[in-house]
Parts: C-alpha cells; sequence; structure tokens
C-alpha cells in the first residue's frame, strides 16, 4: 500500500504555504474580533488587564502549546515510523493526566511545586507500558495504537475513580482534563517559550539521525547510527513537550498527530523539513481553534474545552490516516498455552464455583465477614442484593463472550469491546439525552445508550467497508470513532450542568440503581445473545486463519465478520447499561480462559463467560463491601483489576 | 457448454477444461500487472507457472483461486463462469495455497487439517463419518499422521508445508492452486513436496497449477510450463519445448545453458 501519495510530497507546494498563512491571518483576524467582543461591557481599566494578562497570553500559548504538540508529533511519529503516533494516541497524556489527578489528591504540594514534573513522570510511564505492551509485535504502527487506546482507557477509568473519591472538588479536575486554554498572567507562556526553543534546538540536532532512522534500523545502524540513542532521545524530548502542554492546560488531543500528517501532505518531506514544518502547522491549527472556541464563547457565554474541540477535528483525521498506514510484516502475537484434555470437567467447575460466588455473595454479611444471621436479615437485604448482583454476572458474561468474539476475530488479543467504540458510542447517546431532557427517567437512557452503541458500530462498519479494512483497522475505527465520541461526552461534561454528575455516575458503572426490570432484561439478553456465539465456533476457529485462508475454505469473511461484530456491539451495549463503559471484564475474562487452556472456540465461548460472570460476581461483592458502608462503583472496580492485569500479562511471556 | 477446443496436455479431452482466461487485465495503483492475458488450462496434469519477480505469477494464481477478480476480461472455470459459483461450493472444487500461510494460534495439525471440510459441512453441520475419513486420508497420503497431535506452529517448515497440503487434500477439491509451496524449505525437502503434488495428479487424478521459482524443479515434475513476464505469456509448452538456452534467455534476461545429465529425463538449466 501506498503511505502517502509520492507526487504530493516532491517539494514544498508554494499554494499549501500560502494556505497555512492565509489560515494564520484569517485565525488572528476572529481572534481579535472575539478578543473585542469578550472585552466589550467590561469596566474600562480592567478591559485593558482582562486583554494584557487574560487574553493576550491566552493566544499566544495557543501558538506555543500547538508548536510544542507539533513538534512532539513529528518527532513520535519519525523516531517510531509510525504516522498515527501522537501523545494523545500514545497513552502520553492520559498518562500525564493520572499522575496530576493523583498527585492533587495525595499530594498537592508536588502539583504546586513541580506539575511538569509529575506530568512527566505520568506520559514517560504509560509511553514505557505501551512500549513493553507492544515489543511483542516489533512495535507495529497498528499494534502501538492499540496498546496506547487501552492504557489511556485505563488511566481514563483510575482518574474517574480518583474524582469520584475526591467528589466535587475533583469534578475541577475533569473539566480541565477537557482542554481549556484560559489563563491568568504570561508565566505558563514564558516556561513552555523556553521549552519550545530548547526543543528546538535538540530537534535539529537529531535531524539527520531522525531521518537514516525512517528507512530501517538496519540501515540506521549500517551507517553508523546508534538507533537506541537517538530514538530515546527524540521520544523523551516529545514526552517532556507533551507532557508540559498537559500539566498546564490538559489534553490537547490529536495536534500532534494533525500537524505532522498536514506538514507532510503541505510537502514537507525530509526529517529536517518536518521537524521545522510540524511546530509551524500545529501552532496555526490550534490558533485557529482557539480563536473559533473564543468566538463561541463570547457568542454564546459558556466555556468550551479546546481539547475536546481538536479531538472532534482530529479523530475523523485519524479515520482518513487508517487505511494509509504502512503494513509492516508482523510476528503475530501467538502465545502458547497449554490444553487441556477434559475441559468438560473443568467447565463444570467453574460453573458451580460461579454459582457458589453468586450465592455467597448474596448471603454475606454487609461488611463481607461473616455470613447474615438470620432469614429476617437475609429477606431484609436479598430485594437490594439481587437485582445488582443478577445484572453485574449477566453483563459479565455477555462482555466476556463479546471479548472472544473480537479477540478470535481480529487474532488480536488486545481487542476486546472496550476498544471498539460500542461503549463510548453508548455513552455519547446518553450524555445527548440528559442534554435535551436533564431528568430522564431509565427507559429513555436505555433507549439511548442503545441507538448510541448501534450508531457507533454502523459508523465503524460503513467505514471499515468503505475502506476494505481487515479486522485489525476495523478496530482502529473503533478507537476513531471512540474518541469521537469521548470528545462529544467531556463537551457535555464541561458545561457542567446536573447531568454532569449523572453521566460521571453511569461512566463510572455504578450498580447500586439496578432496578428488578433492568436486572432481569440483562439476564434475558445473556441467556438469548451469549449461545449464538457458539453456533459461530466454526466461523471463530477459520476466521482467525486470515482472510486469505477463510475464503480458501468458502467462507466470505465479510459477512461472517459483520454478522459477529453485530453480535459482540449487541452483547457490548447491553452490558454496557448496566456496569458502564469501562469494565474491561471484556478483555479479562477470554485472556483468563485461554491461560486455563480453554483454547478451542466452543470451550473458549463458555469457559470466558462463566469466568466474566464469576469476576462480575466478586467484584460486586468486593465494591459493596470493602469500604462499607459506602460503595465503590463496580465497573470502576472492574476496571482498578483489569488495568494490572493486562500489564502483568503481557510482562509476564515477552517474546 | 464450452466446446474443447485443442487441448494438447489435457489428459481428459471431452471435459469442459479446467480454466478458460480471455482477456485477463488486472492492474495495482493504475499499473498494470496483467495485460490481454489469454490461457487455457487441462484437467489432470501439473502445469508449472515459472518467470522472473514481479512478472504477474502470484497474481494470476490468485485471480485463478478467485482471491481478486480480474478487471478486464473472463475466467471460466469447469466451464462456468468464475464468479457464479458459491463461496462453499467454489471451495470443494479449488484448494488454494497462498505464498506465506498465517499463524496458526497453538492449533494442531489434526484440527488444522480438518478445518478443510468445512466446505461441507459448513457453519452449523456435525463432523460425520465422511469428513472424518477424508481427513484420515489426507493425513495418510502427506504422511502427516506422526505429528497430528502437535501444534502446526512447532512443525518444521517442511513439516507445516505437509500440513497445509493435507488440509488442501482434505478439501476434496479436484484442482489444487499453490503459490511457491517450495519457497522456504530447503532442497530435499522442496523435492519431497514436488514428488507428493505429482503424484497426487497421477495417482488420484488431480489438476495442479503451481508456481515455481526454480525451473529445474519445475522441469522436473510439471506437465507444461507457463512462463510470464511484464504481465503476458513469453513462453508456453511441455518442459523440454521450454528448457531451451534461447528460450530461457528470454525469460530471464540473463544469459543460460542448459545440459541433460546423462541418465536423466530432464535438462539442467544454469547461468552461462
Amino acid at each position: 500500500m501506498t503511505a502517502v501519495r509520492s507526487d504530493q510530497t516532491r517539494r514544498p507546494h508554494r499554494a499549501a504555504i500560502a494556505g497555512w498563512v492565509l489560515l494564520f491571518v484569517a485565525a488572528l483576524a476572529v481572534f481579535g474580533l472575539a478578543a473585542r467582543a469578550s472585552t466589550q461591557g467590561l469596566a474600562p481599566g480592567f478591559a485593558e488587564i482582562f486583554l494584557a494578562f487574560g487574553l493576550l497570553p491566552r493566544g499566544v500559548f495557543a501558538l506555543l502549546g500547538g508548536a510544542a504538540l507539533g513538534l512532539a508529533g513529528a518527532l513520535l511519529q519519525r523516531s517510531l515510523r509510525n504516522p498515527a503516533a501522537d501523545p494523545s494516541t500514545l497513552g502520553v497524556s492520559a498518562g500525564a493526566q493520572l499522575a496530576l489527578g493523583a498527585a492533587t489528591l495525595f499530594a498537592p504540594v508536588l502539583v504546586a511545586e513541580a506539575a511538569s514534573l509529575v506530568a512527566f513522570v505520568g506520559g514517560a510511564g504509560a509511553l514505557i507500558i505501551v512500549l513493553i505492551l507492544a515489543r511483542a509485535r516489533d512495535w507495529d504502527p497498528v499494534t502501538m495504537i492499540l496498546c496506547g487506546l487501552v492504557v489511556s482507557l485505563v488511566c481514563g477509568a483510575l482518574s474517574a475513580t480518583l474524582i469520584l473519591a475526591g467528589g466535587d472538588y475533583m469534578m475541577s479536575l475533569y473539566l480541565w482534563g477537557g482542554g481549556a486554554l484560559a489563563q491568568s498572567g504570561w508565566r505558563n507562556d514564558l516556561a513552555l517559550a523556553g521549552l519550545v526553543a530548547f526543543a528546538g534546538l535538540a530537534a535539529s540536532l537529531l535531524r539527520r539521525p531522525l531521518g537514516l532512522i525512517g528507512l530501517s534500523d538496519e540501515t540506521a545502524r549500517g551507517l553508523g547510527v546508534s538507533t537506541a540513542t537517538i530514538r530515546l532521545a527524540a521520544v523523551v524530548l516529545a514526552t517532556v513537550l507533551a507532557t508540559t502542554v498537559t500539566a498546564f492546560v490538559g489534553i490537547i488531543g490529536f495536534v500532534g498527530l494533525m500537524a505532522a500528517n498536514l506538514a507532510r501532505l503541505s510537502g514537507a518531506r525530509t526529517a529536517g523539513a518536518q521537524l521545522v514544518a510540524a511546530p509551524l502547522v500545529g501552532a496555526v491549527l490550534l490558533f485557529a481553534t482557539e480563536a473559533v472556541v473564543l468566538a463561541l464563547e463570547a457568542g454564546f457565554g459558556t466555556s468550551i474545552a479546546t481539547g475536546a474541540v481538536t479531538a472532534l477535528v482530529g479523530a475523523p483525521l485519524l479515520l482518513w490516516l487508517l487505511p494509509r498506514l504502512p503494513k509492516r510484516a508482523v510476528s503475530p502475537m501467538a502465545v502458547h498455552f497449554r490444553r487441556l484434555a477434559q475441559p468438560q470437567a473443568l467447565l463444570a467447575g467453574l460453573a458451580s464455583l460461579t454459582l457458589l460466588a453468586s450465592l455467597a455473595s448474596l448471603l454475606l454479611a454487609p461488611d463481607g465477614i461473616g455470613f447474615l444471621p438470620d432469614l429476617r436479615s437475609i429477606e431484609a437485604v436479598l430485594p437490594l442484593r439481587w437485582p445488582r448482583l443478577l445484572a453485574g454476572v449477566s453483563a459479565g458474561a455477555m462482555l466476556a463472550v463479546a471479548g472472544v468474539i473480537l479477540q478470535r476475530f481480529t487474532a488480536n488479543p488486545i481487542a476486546s469491546p472496550e476498544v471498539l467504540g460500542i461503549s463510548s458510542g453508548a455513552g455519547l447517546g446518553l450524555a445527548l439525552l440528559l442534554v435535551a431532557v436533564p431528568f430522564a427517567g431509565l427507559g429513555a437512557m436505555l433507549l439511548a445508550t442503545a441507538l448510541g452503541a448501534l450508531l457507533a458500530l454502523a459508523a465503524i462498519l460503513v467505514f471499515a467497508r468503505a475502506a476494505g479494512l481487515g479486522p485489525e483497522r476495523l478496530l482502529l475505527g473503533g478507537i476513531a470513532v471512540a474518541s469521537l465520541a469521548g470528545a462529544g461526552v467531556t463537551l457535555v461534561m464541561a458545561r457542567g450542568g446536573p447531568e454532569a454528575s449523572r453521566l460521571l455516575d453511569w461512566m463510572s458503572g455504578s450498580t447500586l440503581r439496578v432496578t428488578p426490570q433492568l436486572a432481569l432484561g440483562e439476564a434475558a439478553a445473556a441467556i438469548l445473545l451469549a449461545p449464538l456465539a457458539l453456533l459461530a465456533h466454526r466461523w471463530l476457529s477459520v476466521l482467525s486463519l486470515g482472510q486469505v485462508t477463510a475464503r480458501g475454505l468458502g467462507l466470505s469473511s465479510a459477512r461472517a465478520g459483520t454478522l459477529l461484530v453485530t453480535l459482540a456491539a449487541v452483547l457490548t451495549a447491553a452490558a454496557t447499561l448496566a456496569v458502564g463503559p469501562l469494565s474491561f471484564v471484556g478483555l479479562m475474562a477470554p485472556h483468563l480462559a485461554c491461560s486455563i487452556g480453554f483454547a478451542r472456540p466452543r470451550e473458549q465461548v463458555v469457559g470466558a463467560a462463566l469466568l466474566g460472570a464469576l469476576l462480575m460476581a466478586l467484584t460486586d461483592t468486593a465494591a459493596r463491601s470493602l469500604a462499607f458502608p459506602y460503595q465503590l462503583p463496580t465497573g470502576l472496580f472492574a476496571a482498578l483489576l483489569g488495568g494490572p492485569y493486562l500489564v502483568a500479562m503481557v510482562i509476564r511471556k515477552p517474546r | 457448454m464450452t466446446p474443447t477446443e485443442t487441448d494438447e496436455t489435457a489428459g481428459g479431452a471431452t471435459m469442459a477444461p479446467l480454466f478458460r482466461l480471455q482477456g485477463i487485465g488486472f492492474a495495482v495503483g493504475g499499473r498494470p500487472i496483467l495485460q490481454g492475458l489469454d490461457l487455457t488450462l487441462g484437467v489432470g496434469c501439473v502445469t508449472g507457472l515459472i518467470g522472473p519477480n514481479g512478472s504477474g505469477k502470484s497474481t494470476l494464481v490468485r485471480l485463478l483461486a478467485r482471491q481478486a477478480a480480474p478487471h478486464q476480461g473472463a475466467i471460466s472455470f469447469g466451464g462456468r463462469p468464475i464468479a457464479r459459483y458459491g463461496d462453499r461450493d467454489f471451495a470443494r472444487r479449488l484448494a488454494y495455497l497462498p505464498q506465506t500461510t498465517p499463524a496458526t494460534d497453538g492449533m494442531t495439525a489434526r484440527e488444522l487439517v480438518a478445518l478443510g471440510r468445512y466446505p461441507h459441512h459448513g457453519a452449523l453441520g456435525r463432523l460425520g463419518d465422511r469428513d472424518e475419513a477424508a481427513i484420515a486420508e489426507a493425513m495418510a497420503r502427506t504422511d502427516t499422521m506422526t505429528f497430528a497431535e502437535r501444534s502446526v506452529d512447532d512443525l518444521s517448515g517442511g513439516e507445516r508445508q505437509r500440513v497445509w497440503l493435507a488440509m488442501m487434500i482434505a478439501q476434496g477439491a479436484a484442482c489444487l492452486v499453490l503459490d511457491e509451496p517450495t519457497s522456504a524449505l530447503d532442497v530435499a525437502h522442496q523435492a519431497e513436496m514436488l514428488d507428493l503434488l505429482r503424484r497426487l495428479c497421477d495417482d488420484h487424478g488431480h489438476s495442479v497449477v503451481v508456481v515455481l521459482h526454480d525451473i529445474n524443479m519445475a522441469a522436473r515434475i510439471c506437465d507444461r510450463l507457463i512462463a510470464l513476464k511484464g504481465g503476458a505469456i513469453v513462453a508456453d509448452g511441455a518442459p523440454e519445448a521450454i528448457m531451451r538456452p534461447d528460450r530461457l534467455e528470454a525469460i530471464y534476461s540473463v544469459r543460460m545453458g542448459v545440459f541433460s545429465p546423462p541418465g536423466t529425463a530432464t535438462p539442467i538449466g544454469y547461468i552461462a
């Protein structure tokens, strides 16, 4: 496949440069008009102060921040040879945000004294995890983005937990997470200007070796470049740039991705040209976005998160980019597990274990120590306990089955329903409903989440079909849709109305308010839908051999794939209604099933469903009992287990 | 419906030809790979496709195996337009081995061969006695029984290639299409694999279309050699007719000589 059309990159296009200048001038004009509009009606003396210490620093910060992110994007893309690399697609921004959130809650003095350092540690940590995760596939571009997304999701789940734990005070952390550029004074500008100047100098030194690394490691090494040192330097530099911006204003997604790719399309072909052009393009992009945001704020009087707006623009670009990513011959991630000779016996054992755990969950004392003493207390708590247990167990089984389908279909062990963007679509549906009707009832909420999930799925499928994508890239379509939907949710949250706290409640996966009707509905969905995956077990076998072999055996992977993915999406949507979007059961359960030794598709489906149900029964009990009389949200609690599990799993068996 | 014309190499002269290609064109990104290709392939023989890199061999077998559709022209298979067959119906008649075989995710050899029965039992059908018999037969013919319960990923290159061949045989297709099945094998295993193909044709009536890199190996086992260059046929005929210095030079654009070792039937080509 051609990466980028070569005739467009042959020489710098004068027209492209003129276009960027024109955009900058237009943005300046809009910024000026918006500034005048927002200073109108202020007291004469105050208007000047607001302009000098509020608006001007904000504009300059947009330029500097855009340049920093553009440079970070270009450095990452060059050094990792991955045109979809960006601080936000590789988990750097989310890691920085998590570190800042944790520091705000547990060590506020650190944030006051060294916010940038805290952010850097978090971002670098996330990036290291992504690099370790992707190592098994030789840092293939698609795998890197997948790993980056999973790490971002885990960091997001942890951040959400912190927000819930911190209460209203931390709600502002979430708003800040959306990336608002508001400034009060020139301090941040000065710091960032110094950093960008230093990074520019460092990048100019890295220009030549990075050009050679762009070919292949063997070639570069043959020409005497120490690839490891150069790559490390470039990645560290990019991380410093991106996390510093995050420390000042939160996550500004996709600017680096857009800047580096648009720079290349505008004719910056060599490493040197890209390292100059990408920061310039990034500066113009973020400044233009900021001008529009300022104009909208002046016009409507509400605050809008700039970072969410850049994600709204950037996610479609990622979609456009996906079919053009270079295909690299990757060694498959096949990991050898032992196989069970007698899987049936173990399945029966698992089933009884799940039943036992559910029974224990119903009968345990409220604080989890000992059992309920008599029949009367059982009668008292049973109506409170069985709906959420039944809903959780059903949702766990459904997520697990969806995970098996997706992992088998994409032949990628990191695929999971959380990654396909279905849950984010459900979240956007709910967000939009709550904006329209802040106190909507349960029925309307169910309808809205289901519609959102199905719309997200339809978007992914239409895109995948149009671009003729293989399973892996289908997942990337899911990521882009997830980013888009996530940006929409952030925009709604940032409005800060009564709907924000309801959304956060749902996102945290609280099963506290599950009604008997919802629980019975979840159980019915699980019983009706999950066995369909068993019927398709042969498809799952054949499809895991790839499209060519599947076609050779007379199985149309387009048709079978569409049916399977639809099933996975419906399962996910149904489960998400009860346990929220972030549980990671769909990732964990299929893996556990594999590592126990359920290797054939049929056993894996049944084993994973039982394990998913077991996991949710245990987390529901733990989330309810650990902090008694307080309750932790079940979905988030599961995610807190899922994140470390994922990391441990991959580190345990490096190839 | 299609009358058989001059089928110089085909065994069954009364049957429709295996393949009939008319005016085939195929392009990738605007660059033509195949242009105006006309070709008829006969039933019950081993046809070898040879030619330099980038000559269009792999593209041609992908079209034959219906992995891609031609941009121009028509292909008929067994007397019917190739697109008219249903997915599983086609898979019951033609089995295809791509140049690189996918990783098998810990599957055992026997499980992989059993997947060859998918075109027969479909998504829901049970693995019946006939399926079991076909699997056993395929594994016996390829001598893969001894490692039936081992993971395919753990086998040696030659063993793994035989397992994939067993899967194709289990498919029960009369026509086998293989894209460089010997490219990763040493000389001994190349010969073993190709002799196996020859026997499948001689003893069991399979029609075989195989892309081969090594001209001498191809000449040893094929009934007919077709040479492609730049997306067009530059030589077509029995091995003896192709294995001549001037023909080989025309195919590979390098000076070549041919000699016949005493006591063997097939001539050997070498770079002069």
